[in-house]
């Protein structure tokens, strides 16, 4: 059934961010009530569709296929029946395209402390948890499923000015600050291969007020 | 945009990021072409990077040349803009095969029996299927070898 006349659902896509997949759709304007959908996926190369069980006869218009497709070297293909028994028996099938958890996800902004001293502002990065977990329940990091990551600062001084920090540790801190005025610092993740970079994290911080005098 | 390959003693450097730019732009269109989901002809189980390093340069001059000589020389397409892309990935992988050439004349790039069996099995994989649907198929699995590039 061609996507352009659809009758029950619309925009089937994998939306991922830091490997967390989730398939999502869009139920047709004036669709029936009582139309219900079931999720079944299956990795590129495989012979064989599965259901996934959560997801049979429901009528969110969302799956979360995470663990399904956690293999971030493997390709997956999710489709999705809907059907409405209420007006006239309709059905429809739709299918994504190809979904490569490495490739396809986006990076979140980094979780980022921003502490204030006088002269000085000192950004701290935090590892950026993921949606993946190694068999023995450690929840993974993208600094350690991408050994090559590394971070962009900068620090607005005002609208001209900024310092750049560039590298892979965890703290940084600008130095020949004002006390008690306001910064603006900006954090991103980049990641070198496949490249990606994240949204900005970003801080307001005041330096303090300096009591010397 | 350059990275290092690392095929054993045999490094290239080459421009990733083009490569990777130029197949996402026709990527949708040739994934959607290659109708049949259930087989794929770069396994996990050949990858490049699970390949001793001493025979990792040959496994890749292979793939380079079943690429020039099977994939972009025979995909057939209307579409003048994916025509000029696929030419146009086709000569990146030109210039990485004069690089690797390089390398062989070095003698960094022995073919042992790991490489050439391995080899043999993507070539099965891709002759069991038909001939134009093997192509599309091969040509929509780029992303796989780009991959397996990138993790060497």
């Amino acid at each position: 059934i061609a996507e352009e006349n659809p009758k029950l659902l619309q925009n089937l896509m994998f939306h991922s961010s830091n490997f967390e997949n989730i398939l999502k759709w869009d139920s047709v304007q004036g669709s029936p009530a009582d139309t219900v959908y079931s999720v079944q996926y299956k990795r590129y190369g495989d012979p064989k569709w599965k259901p996934k069980a959560e997801c049979q006869n429901i009528t969110q218009t969302f799956c979360n296929l995470t663990y399904e497709t956690r293999d971030t070297e493997e390709q997956y293909f999710a489709k999705l029946m809907a059907s409405s028994q209420g007006h006239g028996d309709i059905m429809e099938w739709r299918q994504t395209t190809r979904f490569s958890a490495c490739r396809d996800t986006l990076i979140k902004p980094p979780l980022v402390t921003c502490i204030p001293s006088v002269w000085s502002v000192k950004l701290i990065v935090h590892p950026s948890p993921t949606a993946l977990w190694t068999r023995d329940g450690h929840q993974q990091t993208l600094e350690e499923i991408f050994p090559d990551l590394f971070y962009r600062l900068q620090l607005h001084i005002n609208q001209t000015y900024q310092m750049h920090f560039e590298g892979k540790k965890k703290e940084y801190e600008f130095f020949g600050l004002a006390p008690d005025t306001e910064y603006q610092g900006v954090t991103m993740i980049v990641i070198p291969t496949p490249f990606k970079e994240s949204a900005p994290y970003t801080c307001r911080v005041r330096t303090l007020t300096d009591r010397t005098w | 945009g350059l990275k290092r390959l690392h095929l054993g003693s045999c490094v290239l450097s080459m421009n990733f990021q083009e490569i990777r730019n130029e197949f996402l732009e026709i990527k949708g269109y040739v994934q959607a072409e290659d109708e049949n989901l259930d087989n794929r002809i770069l396994k996990s189980s050949e990858a490049l990077q699970d390949i001793k390093p001493t025979e990792r340069c040959c496994f890749f001059h292979h793939l380079l040349r079943f690429y020039l000589d099977r994939v972009f020389k025979n995909y057939q397409t209307s579409n003048y803009h994916i025509r000029r892309k696929v030419s146009s990935i086709a000569n990146s992988f030109l210039g990485i095969k004069r690089e690797l050439r390089l390398c062989h004349d070095h003698l960094m790039c022995h073919c042992g029996e790991e490489a050439k069996e391995k080899y043999t099995h993507i070539l099965s994989h891709f002759e069991e299927l038909d001939g134009q649907k093997a192509v599309v198929k091969a040509l929509g699995e780029l992303d796989i070898l780009l991959r397996w590039m990138e993790r060497t």
